[in-house]
């Protein structure tokens, strides 16, 4: 570790030996809301040297020429350029205009000119442009839209999550206004947990992922919240299929203070209860059934500008999804039965942070922020039994409860100290609490017989709480070498402390990028991640039961080694084009064992899972369009991650590699849109992907207990599935058309947006799962093979109106 | 056009909540037919050996016979091939005795399918004894197994407790100790007799877990002569149920490595659900086959707690003589 260090000071000293000249230094927003513009590019045309604005809009650009002649660029507003004769430090602020062709751009992955940039495998996305891709029942998801980029692909319709270059979707970072959110799946990955009218700027690395990120092996989504409109009260509402949005947003004190507030709320749940209610009452098992589920969340963010050089912001997300049910039916002994099942799942986050500018070269930000994900699962019989005239109660009950609970204080600095160099630095210290899995039972048992009540108890099992510290150091340089060679090199030191173990990794990392042509560039990458957290998820379906486990005596953490190469073009005029490799290895990824599940388990979680590795490679290939009447993107990957469980007394498949559940040969997406005027605009994707992995079987044997007096008969006629592997089997392969178009109309006051989307337009019916069904015949079998797919054809429709 | 509202409205919500099902068109012939051994040789019982052929999934029929199948065992060096066969049963006439060393081999479909076994030593019970067992919550059924000294290697034990009633058989989920060494826990097991089939509310469901949890006893046992208490729950006070209420079986069985895997994945197999892992099949059987192989040496009692909450216990299979230690 020593080594790591000695080696960060020295190159941070060396490259700081050049003479100071004049900073530029400021904010870039948006003209319209005063709205600050995350990664705004700011560039000097005569130098070449450049920089880009933070997360906060600010950039510092110190240049040893007299004059700056500036290029303000965003992708979607109209470049702004400035000449700055430069005798002394200068700061300006820059609004940026949005483009006439705004509509026209969609998802930009290494934004114009950042072929120039040593980062890759990062794709920034205003937020805007991902309106523009078809989505269903009218909800633009970022999530969703990330997941037609190559390296990153879904799991399945209904999948939120992302697998991104071979990994797990626990190995995704998921920061929003820079603190984590643990679930980011709403309705099970039907939605995710951004609500795009409240966020202003997506940026996802999937690889030579910077210094300043870290905790996670696959990648990082950084997702910051509108601050709110400086200039006017702004707002806009929808109306979808399954649920409405408003979001409201203005200045409180002129140029000073502004609110951000955005709610959303599905409301499938109250339609559906006359329709639940009619089912039920043809059923007699259904007989009195009550059931639905929605979700809600609301974003809201107050941000406070003391000068031109501090701003201090409050943001706080809550996001729940509730699933009810109850029904009265007839217990084996003729009693009523009441059963009850509900299941509440969501985040809480808050964060306040304080930036300062100390001076033109120097940032400042100090935050602090709590996050919490918990998941409740109650479920409770209630019987009821006429006894010689006297009515008697028995009930028995479960509550079981998962969760996770952050608190973070975090200090970090931008430094801007020559034009060559952009340094970041900082640390940050977490108090984890983890609470895997803690539940309760009650039981009130009345024993007809001796009319009284036989067993009568109310206790918790496994409340156990397992607390974790986090510190981190990290720092980071952006050194432009010369006008060629530009390298990005920093270190990411965490360590972690919990139960008896401390565990601490030195996380190298850098990139660079050599200019060939003005148009092309090769990088390369390599990181090393460490994550001390687990999600354990069942291979079969992701559910809100999946649970958050810490690194434990027992568990080590998990790592991964990745590098990347990648060849960047630019076809002037025409269209972008890029081609990454990687190779990732990963090491202490855990997997529960045969038959283990999280719920029937008397088991803590460590007896249920095992430790193991795995790699994961591929090849990701991107061509885009982004300006003109005609954008989109093809991209296209090829890739494949196996997993490896072959250590002494945690062997899964019988210690040989097996692919992971999202392993994936080929997935392809292309994405179109046509903007014919300012009114109307469509656009249309089509994905392709290979199969699931799924363990499964075709054929079956008979158990035989041999025993002349076997007085076990069920044992004899157990079948057993023949499942030679784990993950053995693929599902048919996926693909699925969607179009969309928006009609939009502007009024005196207000403007609107219809928009019309067909989703899975040739209804092709995807795979969900195959399951073995006695509901269903097969020639002359009384079973049958069922494929269940989710969604089929889903034409829709959202109104939306903007003041 | 406010007449078709409700229309539109029922059409977007079927659509909603339609999800498609389809039957898979499944070729069958292009699914391959393994040979499939199942064989569990027992201390004190006739060797037999079961053939059969892997079927399709849907397929109900139980077992399909290997009609070229060419059977031998060699026990302890001596070959000795089936007398009769019944079905897919190959049955030897030779009684196996412990620490007996057998081996497979077999002919079948070009293949030849090898295996090997030991029957190990009786368990080394020296003692059985029960009674009911009050506690302020539950009422127990306690089922006290004293063992004698430990072997000088590894040896696996299983025990399954058992009770009929209106022709229900109840296998608990979890029984399974580790290794004599290891002894770390017993599991009660849940059963309520007033239902006529509670398995359909408790087995595998939350209760289910929440049960076994409350009720998990840490016995560690460390020295040369032990006891370890199988409990059993009853919820129904012993004072007012009929007798055969409260007649259990207990099955104590000495297994081999092989086979202590193969009650894992039952176990496993056992749990499955759309929530679970699905269990990968455990297999020891070579060349191109798969199936069990395993021996086992058994011993079993009937129970019976009595309305003074005494417990009566009554060897079903007589053990066997004390056999050498395996070296």
């Amino acid at each position: 570790m020593k080594k790591f260090l000695f080696l960060f000071l020295s190159l941070i000293s060396c490259s700081f030996l050049w003479a100071q000249k004049h900073t530029v230094s400021g904010l870039v927003s948006d003209a319209a809301s005063g709205e600050t513009l995350i990664g705004a590019t700011i560039l000097d045309a005569r130098s070449g040297k450049g920089t880009v604005s933070n997360v906060n809009g600010r950039f510092s650009l110190t240049l040893s020429t007299d004059t700056a002649f500036l290029k303000i660029s965003f992708v979607g507003y109209e470049s702004l350029f400035d000449t700055i004769p430069l005798t002394t430090n200068v700061s300006r602020k820059y609004t940026l205009s949005s483009a006439v062709s705004l509509r026209e751009v969609v998802i930009t992955a290494d934004r114009p000119g950042d072929h120039r940039s040593s980062q890759m495998s990062a794709i920034q996305v205003p937020v805007e442009q991902l309106k523009a891709v078809p989505v269903m029942f009218g909800e633009a998801d970022i999530v969703k839209a990330l997941q037609l980029l190559p390296g990153v692909q879904s799991a399945s319709d209904v999948s939120g999550g992302m697998y991104v270059r071979g990994g797990g979707p626990d190995e995704n970072l998921y920061l929003l206004d820079g603190v984590p959110l643990y679930n980011v799946n709403h309705l099970g990955g039907f939605f995710s947990a951004f609500n795009t009218d409240a966020v202003k700027n997506v940026t996802l690395y999937k690889g030579s992922f910077p210094a300043r990120f870290g905790g996670r092996l696959s990648s990082i989504l950084d997702v910051a919240t509108n601050d709110g409109n400086l200039n006017r009260l702004h707002g806009n509402a929808s109306l979808g299929l399954v649920s409405a949005k408003v979001a409201l947003e203005g200045p409180i004190v002129k140029d000073r203070t502004t609110f951000s507030l955005s709610a959303r709320r599905t409301y499938a749940d109250l339609f559906m209860q006359p329709i639940i209610k009619a089912l039920a009452a043809d059923n007699d098992k259904l007989n009195g059934l009550n059931a639905g589920y929605y979700f809600y969340d609301i974003n809201a963010k107050l941000t406070h500008r003391f000068s031109d050089r501090s701003r201090i912001f409050a943001a706080f997300y809550m996001g729940s999804d509730y699933l009810y049910a109850k029904v009265r039916t007839l217990s084996s002994l003729g009693e009523d039965q009441f059963l009850s099942f509900n299941n509440r799942w969501g985040n809480i986050l808050g964060a306040i942070s304080w930036n300062y500018l100390l001076s033109p070269q120097l940032f400042m930000n100090l935050s602090a922020s709590y996050t919490q994900y918990d998941n409740n699962i109650v479920a409770s019989v209630e019987k009821l039994a006429d006894i010689n005239g006297q009515q008697v109660r028995s009930t028995m009950g479960g509550d079981y409860n998962s969760g996770i609970k952050d608190a973070t204080l975090k200090l970090d600095f931008g430094y801007s100290p020559n034009p060559d160099h952009d340094v970041k630095f900082g640390s940050f210290f977490t108090r984890h609490w983890f609470s895997p899995e803690v539940a309760t039972a009650n039981v009130d048992y009345f024993d007809q017989i001796q009319m009284n009540s036989a067993l009568k108890f109310d206790t918790s099992i496994n409340a156990s709480m397992i607390p974790a510290n986090e510190i981190v150091l990290f720092g980071e340089d952006e050194w432009a070498i010369n006008d060629y060679v530009k390298l990005n090199y920093g270190l990411h030191l965490s360590g972690f402390k919990v139960q008896n173990s401390f565990y601490c990794a030195p996380q190298p990392r850098v990139s660079a990028r050599w200019l060939i042509t003005d148009n092309l560039s090769l990088k390369v990458g390599y990181a090393y991640m460490m994550q001390y957290m687990h999600l354990l998820s069942t291979t079969n379906i992701s559910i809100s039961t999946d649970l958050w486990v810490p690194a434990t005596d027992r568990f080590k953490p998990m790592s991964a080694h990745q590098v990347a190469a990648g060849v960047f073009y630019g076809l002037p005029n025409i269209a972008d084009f890029s081609v990454e490799a990687y190779y990732k290895r990963l090491s202490n990824i855990i997997e529960y064992k045969d038959g283990a599940t999280f719920l029937g388990a008397s088991d803590g979680w460590e007896d249920l899972v095992v430790a193991g590795d795995g790699y994961a490679y591929g090849l990701e290939f991107l061509a885009q369009r982004s300006f003109g009447k005609f954008t989109g993107w093809v991209g296209y990957t090829l890739s494949r991650s196996m997993h490896l469980f072959n250590r002494e007394g945690q062997q899964l498949n019988g210690g040989k590699p097996f692919p992971a559940k999202y392993d994936r040969r080929h997935d392809l997406s292309i994405v179109l849109s046509y903007k014919f005027n300012d009114n109307y605009d469509v656009s249309a994707t089509w994905v392709f992907s290979t199969g699931n992995a799924a363990t499964f079987s075709m054929s079956a044997y008979s158990r035989v207990y041999p025993d002349p007096d076997d007085y076990d008969k069920n044992a004899n006629r157990q079948s057993l599935y023949v499942i030679e592997g784990r993950n053995n089997f693929r599902m048919p392969n996926y693909h699925r058309l969607d179009i969309s178009a928006n009609f939009h109309r502007r009024f005196k006051r207000c403007r609107r947006t219809i928009n019309v989307s067909i989703y899975n337009v040739y209804n092709q019916q995807n795979p969900y799962m195959i399951y073995l069904s006695r509901d269903y015949s097969y020639r002359n079998y009384s079973s049958a093979l069922v494929q269940l797919s989710i969604f089929p054809i889903i034409p829709s429709v959202s109104y939306t109106l903007y003041w | 056009m406010s007449s078709f509202r409700p229309i539109l409205l029922l059409l977007s919500l079927s659509l909603l909540l339609y999800s498609c099902e389809k039957v898979l068109d499944v070729d069958e012939s292009a699914i391959p037919k393994e040979v499939v051994v199942n064989a569990m040789p027992i201390t004190g019982q006739q060797l037999f050996v079961n053939v059969s052929y892997s079927r399709f999934l849907l397929d109900p029929s139980n077992q399909h016979p290997v009609p070229s199948a060419d059977i031998a065992l060699s026990v302890n060096g001596n070959v000795l091939y089936p007398h009769h066969t019944q079905g897919c049963n190959y049955f030897f006439d030779y009684i196996a005795q412990p620490d007996d060393t057998i081996a497979l081999s077999l002919f079948a479909d070009g293949k030849h399918i090898t295996a090997q076994t030991y029957t190990p030593r009786m368990p080394r019970i020296t003692n059985v004894s029960a009674r009911v067992d009050k506690s302020k919550t539950f009422t127990l059924g306690n089922v006290y197994l004293t063992f004698n000294d430990y072997p000088n290697y590894p040896e696996y034990y299983h025990i399954t407790v058992s009770r009929r009633d209106s022709g229900v058989v109840y296998r608990p989920s979890r029984h399974l100790f580790d290794t004599v060494d290891t002894i770390r826990s017993t599991y009660f097991f849940f059963f309520d007799p007033k239902l006529t089939d509670p398995s359909v509310l408790y087995s595998g469901s939350l209760a289910n877990m929440l049960y076994t949890k409350i009720m998990a006893l840490g016995t560690l046992i460390d020295g040369q002569t032990h006891t370890a208490p199988i409990s059993i729950l009853m919820l129904t006070d012993t004072n007012e149920v009929q007798p055969f209420l409260h007649r259990y079986r207990i099955l104590f069985e000495s297994v081999t490595p092989a086979r202590f895997n193969y009650i894992l994945f039952l176990g496993a197999n056992g749990n499955s659900s759309l929530l679970s892992e699905p269990a990968q099949m455990y297999s020891n059987i070579n060349g191109g086959a798969y199936g069990i192989f395993a021996g086992s040496a058994r011993r079993e009692f009937w129970v019976d707690f009595d309305t003074n909450g005494n417990g009566t216990v009554t060897p079903i299979t007589p053990p066997a003589a004390p056999a050498p230690c395996r070296q």
